[in-house]
């Protein structure tokens, strides 16, 4: 009796778990680890035409990503620096035009997210040198973003780590010391 | 007996409250409990083992359910249409403003993110403040978020908009523009221009207007006792930093007296040590029951509250005798002759170096401190009448509000910001008064008291949300600045009264007109325009003005509302009044294109006929009926009860009862051993008219004749935090003595005391010498119990390590962390733990969980009571084995420290060894980390904590579980969005503000630095300290503050004896010589000999001491930052 006890109420949980590995929509990766995530956006926005062709600064539409944690989404006064004259009669631009006139923004689909309990800082990494394409992965030939890398904690440690032996061409000289402490990004 | 023998030769014993000295079995027991009760369900039943399994069950299920569908919900991201310049999403911007109710706060600095208000601070800049704070200022965010606030405006109790609320008052006020009836305002004083000007425009529309100002009974007495005295009815500015010597007779200076804040700053400087300043100013508390301020006094005598006035008056009279004065003075007896005699030997060798104040509200007392000040010449040195406070209500008007109230003479009142039917003496009547009143309009932020028994209530903005003004002190003007569009339907008091006098306008605009009439022409600082002055003004949150005062000339000058009337009630002394030069002073006035005259001030001067009109003025009647006096206090948590809605406030202990969420009646040790009374029984209180019932509390210092009571409690219409906490007390307050009787009603009451939550089993953690053992050894009364503790080396010889059984740290990177804090600064006030809660995300954790010892601060201020001198047994005699009633000896007026405790960040953390996953590491930078995440819940940890410092989740509490039945979405908007919100089974402690360090390095970066200098990061609490008591900074950097104070002699880290080496620093406590303090048995009787050195009066402050005294304030301008700008409006 005393082990039935025990038993019992764990048996939904091997059910459970039988069920949840089929649950996740991308394919071949551990639950909850997003890479390769590329939901349609509510605009048909082509990061190589704007970053890859047209070669625009990734900090001129995310500006925050040096300035603060976040690197943000572009607001539309953004957008129609250019587009107020550049092919406003596309019909994906003129959503853009509809959202500025009408005041109410677009919807973008979130894609890179990484869970609260995690303090992810932009600008002390792109301060320092490090690339968009890093984390982003080639960002300048997807016609349609996605979720490049895992972002999981091991991911993130063993750039962190590697450094040392292995720094990347660029950050060669900086003499850098990446943190691995857990205070500096869970606090 | 125990291993303090070995660390205080003389055993000064601490004890955490009475049930430590008597060694209680229920305090043992704490030592074997880490949590204090076994685990309990919510409904408080304890848990069985089924339960437990089946609650097992349940929780992996529901992580399997979790963890299974990975593809986690669609989130949207949706960035600005039109990005606000200002704002940049997760960068954080600061603003100077000031809430215009609260001017004794001084200037604030608001950090916004993403556009909304997370933290208020003091505003470094402000001269007054320094940046520190308190902690109803601190908690003042939580107001904004509080889902009780009126949330649109009602008339006739429906929720109606702005134009039929509009409408509907100047229908109902339609009839007082032409007739002779009459029109009432009623609010606290007044002080921004811009405010006064708004509220003029109104009264001119309404001629039979009048303007009636009431504030806390204090301040109404010292400014009606400076109308007879010096003509004018203000509350002067105190400089206690000026002042050698200290005498206090009631007022809580430190913690609830006018302007706390300031005083603590002020005062702190003189009590610390160090090789530039040798020297402490000495400090004379006569008080009834222990207040904050006496728990930091240096001499400290218990009086009743009837024995008061006669001692002032002796003193007085004594003053006046030594310094020949030949005025008359009021004869009076007073059994401590022997005090006033050795006082006043002590003030005379103090002339133009002391301060004499009292908390009375007895204008004839008040009459008597000018006097003695007067006497003595510390006007113009440590008190300040003519740059003094806001010219306050001498309290006749108010009086005469309430008698034209009943008989009808007045039957319309405005009321704005002001709370009568519960926080006055007088509650009934205004009760009363307000609902005969034909119409009632209140400007309110909830329906309090007041404002429900109103007609039409105009829903009142938060500080943080419109705009006004404020001069706290005259010639420091101030902008309140919004930070925030209303969240709800509410308006700008400003607004409101414009609007109503049918001008409306914008607040912003209005505000900078007024500024250019009256406030720019007062400025000599700025050259140019008057939009170069107020955008400084607006930046810097203080503008300056020169000491001269501003005088709206021409005939349109319209009445000023709250020109002082004859101050005096006796005739003589009112012509006297009107006869003598009054002073001019900056009252607003509405014509704002009126020409403008500056002319010099003419100097208030002491009226010695007057202030003897005045300290003959009879005090209001006592009451006879009962055997104990009853002293009415205020908490230093919750205060008058304003904010009793706040529950940070609500769980703050009280610094000395250290009881959370209830108010108490403290009654002394002796009197209770009389009474058969113990902690917690619910006893009867009653004055014959007025009965509440109220849990007991020994209080060791209280008066054995008398018992005390804190007002602010018991408030019905507060909201759903605030209701019926405790009881309300304010219907015993008569303005004369209060006599009560109690009896036990044989109920035991649950208590909230933080205090003896944890035990250190007699552990000296405190340390302290006096001063005369300092100058003789630097570190005296600190012995160095590490060193011993030293590693060594295979061939035996020291390393230069710590021993460890773990490989040493070795903290050779550019930073490691650490704090340093002063014992001699701190006064308990609070302020740091609140600061701590909001900027961590701490949870509420509510009346009921903290009764089972489950409160969430990071940061406590524990507090030690030690024995006097004068205190029998002798030092070193008691044992802890009560013997009969030996203890009560030294609880009858024992020494008080305070000792603010957090997670020491130890090299061999206790914590860190036990922990089965890794979740608490320690960093190189010298942290403990705490990584929730990873967290499992063992609460190992906390058992392995010799200080008692971690916590634990033991429910959802962030989102409400077991607390009070707050709205906790409206109140998430205040968490702090860099720091993670813990949830259930998870341990947490001080992080040591880890995410501003990392903060201030992504900062530095953008700056092009490479390395934190001091200032660039400060912790939360050190922010908010009042006094600059607690440093933080890089223990790496060999010029930082914390580096240097860490090498103080008086530096020692808590129970360094069993080498846990933390990162925090305490410095030892340096008193007064014990030679310096009357001699003698219990304090409370006369006849004891009081003798004094007269050393003290030689020493005297150097005069730069004063920014250098506290590190603290120093960081200021990088802390400041780039963001700390204007905002438009």
């Amino acid at each position: 009796m005393k082990c039935a006890s025990l038993v019992v109420p764990l048996l939904p949980l091997a059910v459970l778990m039988v069920f949840s590995t089929g649950c996740d929509q991308v394919p071949n990766q551990i639950p909850s680890y997003h890479k390769g995530y590329q939901p349609v956006q509510p605009i048909n926005y082509s990061h190589r035409l704007h970053a890859g062709e047209l070669g625009i600064e990734c900090k001129y539409c995310h500006f925050g990503a040096e300035k603060g944690k976040h690197a943000g989404i572009p607001p539309v006064n953004v957008c129609m620096n250019c587009h107020r004259l550049v092919k406003p009669n596309s019909p994906e631009i003129k959503k853009i035009h509809q959202a500025y006139n009408s005041g109410k923004s677009i919807e973008w689909i979130r894609i890179h997210k990484l869970p609260d309990f995690v303090a992810f800082d932009h600008s002390r990494h792109v301060n320092r040198g490090v690339a968009s394409q890093t984390c982003h992965g080639q960002i300048q030939e997807m016609e349609v973003v996605k979720q490049a890398n895992t972002l999981a904690m091991g991911w993130c440690v063993n750039c962190h780590r590697d450094y040392k032996n292995n720094p990347p061409d660029h950050l060669k000289d900086k003499k850098l010391n990446p943190s691995i402490d857990c205070g500096s990004c869970h606090h | 007996m125990d291993g303090n023998d070995k660390i205080h030769p003389a055993a000064r014993k601490y004890w955490q409250g009475v049930e430590e000295l008597r060694n209680d079995p229920e305090i043992a027991s704490l030592r074997d409990l880490e949590f204090g009760v076994p685990p309990t369900m919510g409904d408080g039943s304890e848990v069985e083992r089924r339960d437990f399994l089946k609650m097992i069950g349940t929780t992996f299920a529901a992580v399997g359910m979790t963890a299974g569908c990975a593809r986690r919900p669609i989130e949207k991201v949706i960035p600005y249409v039109n990005k606000p310049e200002e704002i940049t999403p997760g960068v954080r911007a600061y603003y100077a403003t000031i809430n215009s109710l609260r001017p004794e706060w001084g200037g604030l600095l608001a950090t916004a993110r993403d556009g909304r208000p997370i933290k208020v601070d003091g505003n470094p800049e402000y001269p007054l403040s320094g940046g520190g704070s308190d902690a109803q200022c601190q908690a003042s965010i939580i107001d904004l978020y509080d889902g009780d606030r009126l949330r649109a405006p009602a008339v006739g109790g429906q929720t109606t908009d702005w134009k039929k609320l509009d409408a509907a008052v100047a229908t109902a006020l339609a009839a007082y523009k032409t007739q002779g009836k009459k029109l009432a305002i009623v609010t606290p004083t007044l002080t921004g221009a811009a405010t006064k000007a708004a509220l003029q425009a109104f009264m001119s529309s309404y001629p039979a207007s009048r303007h009636v100002s009431i504030d806390a009974e204090i301040g109404t007495a010292i400014a009606a006792a400076h109308g007879y005295t010096h003509g004018i009815t203000r509350v002067p500015l105190y400089d206690f930093h000026k002042a050698d010597l200290i005498v206090s007779f009631d007022a809580d200076f430190l913690g609830t007296w006018i302007a706390p804040t300031w005083f603590s700053r002020q005062y702190i400087p003189g009590r610390r040590v160090s090789e530039e300043h040798p020297t402490m100013s000495f400090h004379i508390q006569a008080e009834t029951n222990l207040s904050l301020t006496g728990a930091s006094c240096d001499e400290r005598l218990r009086i009743l509250p009837s024995q008061q006035r006669d001692l002032v008056m002796a003193l007085a009279g004594s003053v006046a005798k030594a310094t020949g004065y030949a005025g008359s003075v009021p004869q009076a007896k007073t059994p401590f002759t022997k005090e006033v005699a050795a006082w006043t030997k002590r003030l005379m060798a103090a002339k133009g170096k002391g301060i004499v104040i009292s908390g009375s509200t007895d204008v004839a007392v008040q009459a008597a401190i000018n006097l003695i000040n007067e006497r003595l010449g510390n006007y113009g040195k440590a008190i300040d009448v003519d740059r003094g406070m806001a010219n306050y209500g001498d309290g006749t008007q108010a009086a005469q509000l309430l008698k034209d109230l009943q008989s009808g003479a007045v039957d319309a009142v405005v009321l704005w910001g002001v709370n009568p039917v519960y926080a006055s003496s007088q509650a009934k009547t205004w009760k009363a008064a307000i609902q005969k009143a034909k119409v009632s309009v209140a400007i309110c932020d909830r329906l309090d008291e007041t404002a429900s028994l109103c007609n039409i209530q105009a829903a009142s903005s938060h500080y943080l949300e419109c705009w006004g003004d404020a001069e706290p002190t005259i010639g420091m003007a101030s902008i309140q600045q919004p930070l925030v569009r209303p969240l709800h339907d509410t308006r700008g008091p400003i607004t409101t009264w414009l609007t109503w006098a049918g001008q409306p306008q914008n607040e912003r605009e209005f505000i900078a007109e007024v500024w250019k009439a009256l406030i720019f022409p007062r400025q000599e600082t700025v050259t140019g325009t008057f939009q170069k002055f107020w955008d400084k003004s607006l930046h810097d949150g203080l503008a300056q003005l020169t000491p001269r005062h501003v005088i709206v000339g021409g005939p349109a000058a319209a009445p000023t509302p709250s020109a002082p009337p004859p101050v005096a009630t006796n005739a003589a002394a009112a012509a006297a009044a009107v006869a003598a030069p009054a002073v001019p002073m900056p009252e607003a006035a509405t014509p704002v294109a009126a020409p403008i005259k500056l002319i010099d001030p003419i100097l208030a001067e002491f009226r010695p006929r007057l202030a003897t009109d005045a300290m003959a003025i009879k005090p209001a009647a006592a009451s006879t009926n009962g055997a104990f006096e009853l002293a009415l206090y205020y908490s230093v948590a919750v205060g008058d009860g304003k904010q009793a809605n706040n529950p940070f406030l609500q769980e703050l202990p009280d610094p000395l009862t250290k009881c959370t969420w209830d108010n108490l009646m403290l009654i002394s040790p002796r009197a209770a051993s009389k009474a058969k009374i113990e902690l917690g029984d619910v006893v009867e209180v009653t004055d014959g008219k007025t009965t509440i019932e109220l849990p007991a509390m020994l209080q060791p210092g209280l008066h054995d004749q008398a018992v005390a009571i804190a007002l602010g409690y018991g408030r019905t219409k507060a909201g759903r935090v605030g209701n019926n906490l405790g009881a309300d007390a304010w219907p015993f307050a008569t303005g004369g003595v209060i006599k009560v009787n109690f009896k036990k009603t044989g109920v035991k009451a649950k208590l909230g005391l933080e205090q003896t939550h944890p035990s250190y089993e007699h552990r000296n953690i405190v340390r302290e010498t006096t001063l005369a053992e300092w100058k003789k050894n630097p570190k005296a009364g600190n012995p160095d119990l590490e060193a011993n503790l030293m590693g060594t080396d295979k061939d035996g010889k020291p390393d230069g390590l710590p021993k460890s059984v773990w490989k040493p740290h070795k903290f050779d990177g550019k930073y490691r962390w650490g704090q340093v804090i002063d014992l001699n600064a701190c006064t308990g006030c609070g302020a740091c733990v609140v600061a701590c809660n909001i900027e961590n995300n701490i949870p509420v954790v509510g009346r009921s969980e903290v009764h089972r010892k489950r409160d969430m601060h990071w940061l406590r201020i524990d507090r030690y009571y030690s024995e006097r001198p004068e205190a029998t047994p002798k030092k070193g005699d008691y044992d802890w084995d009560p013997v009969e009633d030996d203890w009560l000896g030294l609880a009858d007026n024992p020494q008080v420290i305070f000792q603010p405790m957090m997670c020491q960040h130890c090299e061999n953390a206790g914590c860190e060894t036990v922990c089965p996953v890794l979740a608490t590491v320690h960093t190189p930078e010298g942290l403990n980390a705490m990584a929730y995440n990873r967290c499992i819940g063992t609460r190992y940890c906390a058992n392995n904590c010799a200080y008692k410092v971690r916590r634990f989740n033991w429910f959802q509490y962030p989102q409400g579980e077991m607390a009070d039945n707050r709205d906790y979405k409206l109140a998430s908007l205040a968490l702090n969005p860099d720091v993670t919100v813990r949830s259930r089974g998870v341990m947490e402690k001080c992080s040591m503000c880890v995410q501003r360090i990392q903060a201030a390095k992504s900062e530095i970066l953008r700056q092009g630095k490479e390395t934190l200098k001091d200032g660039d990061v400060r912790s939360a609490c050190e922010d908010a300290c009042p006094t600059g008591g607690i440093v933080f900074g890089n223990l790496n950097d060999p010029d930082s503050a914390v580096n240097k104070a860490r090498q103080d002699p008086r530096s020692y880290r808590a129970l360094e004896e069993i080498n846990t080496r933390p990162s925090i620093w305490y410095q030892t406590r340096v008193r007064h010589d014990w030679d310096m303090m009357p001699e003698g048995g219990n304090a409370n009787v006369g006849g004891h000999g009081g003798h004094s050195k007269g050393a003290h009066g030689k020493d005297s402050h150097g005069k730069d001491s004063h920014g250098k005294g506290s590190h603290g304030h120093q960081g200021g301008d990088a802390h400041h930052g780039a963001g700390h700008g204007k905002k438009g409006g």
